[in-house]
């Protein structure tokens, strides 16, 4: 299996999020997106830090869910990437 | 006292020419720079400031025309001293703004297998010397020579991401940007060093645009 990088790594956090529904708990999160739990919490951190997602709280609990900064990265994500790619950087 | 009359056809085309191209210099670097912004990837970092220096260039060079255009309209009557020594400095500046784009441009294509070149500090002092090489060798030819190793250094890291890209498609979008862009300066180069006949300004000016409207439809379809 290809390793991936730290953009595909982002955006596989980022799809997962929004395929539940944009409210994700950070252990099903952790489990889907195939990562150790330290670099898990690296990510998360820069997610964060980037304000591509967000933290909500319901009962106590801890969710993640995007913010409109981690849909536009979505968005534009396929394109980027296409476009880094043709480019050759 | 020795006055500055350029003939205003010339500089009229000039300012229009560098103002055309400074912004569609500045539209990619914006266009970019935003996709840096959401993904904080280096190349894209890199590759952005390419057309920032390029359109500074520019920019300059249209500051310079303008100001010999309000020179010419309205008669300003500045002595050719004051004019040369903006000439020198305009120079020197789009020397400096020319090399760093250019750098960065082999920044963009390398900084993954080479960390040296991805470094700021190197692209700025390479430049740096470039520029002030006319004052130290009191020659443009030692200008003229190190803009022509950049554009072998350019070929050479051209080939070496060819050779290291996992993609090899040899018309892919990024091989034919890069040679136009290296068309583009070879041109522009050719005019400021007097190599190409001044007759053939305008055909250049054209030729030019053509190339730079064609790059920046190549990258703004895709960001």
């Amino acid at each position: 299996m290809k390793k991936r990088d730290r953009l595909e790594i982002i955006h596989d956090i980022l799809k997962i999020i929004k395929d539940h529904g944009n409210l994700i708990l950070p252990t099903p999160l952790l489990r889907f997106s195939n990562l150790s739990t330290q670099n898990f919490n690296k990510y998360i951190s820069e997610l964060l830090k980037k304000g591509l997602i967000e933290e909500k709280y319901d009962k106590n609990r801890k969710y993640y869910s995007l913010t409109e900064k981690g849909f536009e990265f979505l968005r534009k994500y396929k394109n980027i990437r296409e476009f880094m790619e043709e480019f050759g950087l | 006292m020795l006055q500055f009359k350029p003939h205003l056809g010339i500089v009229i085309t000039e300012a229009i020419y560098s103002s055309i191209i400074f912004a569609l210099c500045f539209l990619l670097y914006y266009r970019i720079r935003k996709a840096y912004k959401l993904t904080d990837y280096r190349g894209l970092y890199l590759f952005s400031n390419t057309f920032l220096y390029l359109g500074l260039a520019y920019f300059l060079r249209f500051i310079v025309s303008s100001f010999a255009v309000s020179n010419a309209i309205f008669d300003l009557n500045l002595q050719f001293n004051v004019i040369k020594g903006l000439m020198l400095f305009s120079l020197t500046f789009m020397a400096y703004s020319s090399s760093a784009a250019i750098m960065y441009l082999i920044s963009s294509l390398l900084w993954r297998w080479v960390d040296k070149v991805g470094n700021e500090l190197f692209v700025h002092s390479i430049a740096i010397l470039i520029a002030i090489s006319p004052f130290i060798g009191k020659s443009l030819l030692l200008l003229l020579i190190s803009q022509f190793l950049l554009l072998l250094a350019l070929i050479l890291s051209i080939t070496l991401n060819y050779k290291y890209q996992s993609s090899k498609k040899i018309f892919s979008q990024a091989y034919i940007v890069y040679v136009l862009l290296f068309i583009f300066w070879i041109l522009n180069l050719s005019l400021t060093f007097k190599l190409i006949p001044s007759v053939l300004r305008i055909a250049i000016y054209m030729l030019s645009l053509v190339v730079m409207g064609f790059i920046a439809y190549k990258i703004l379809r895709k960001l």
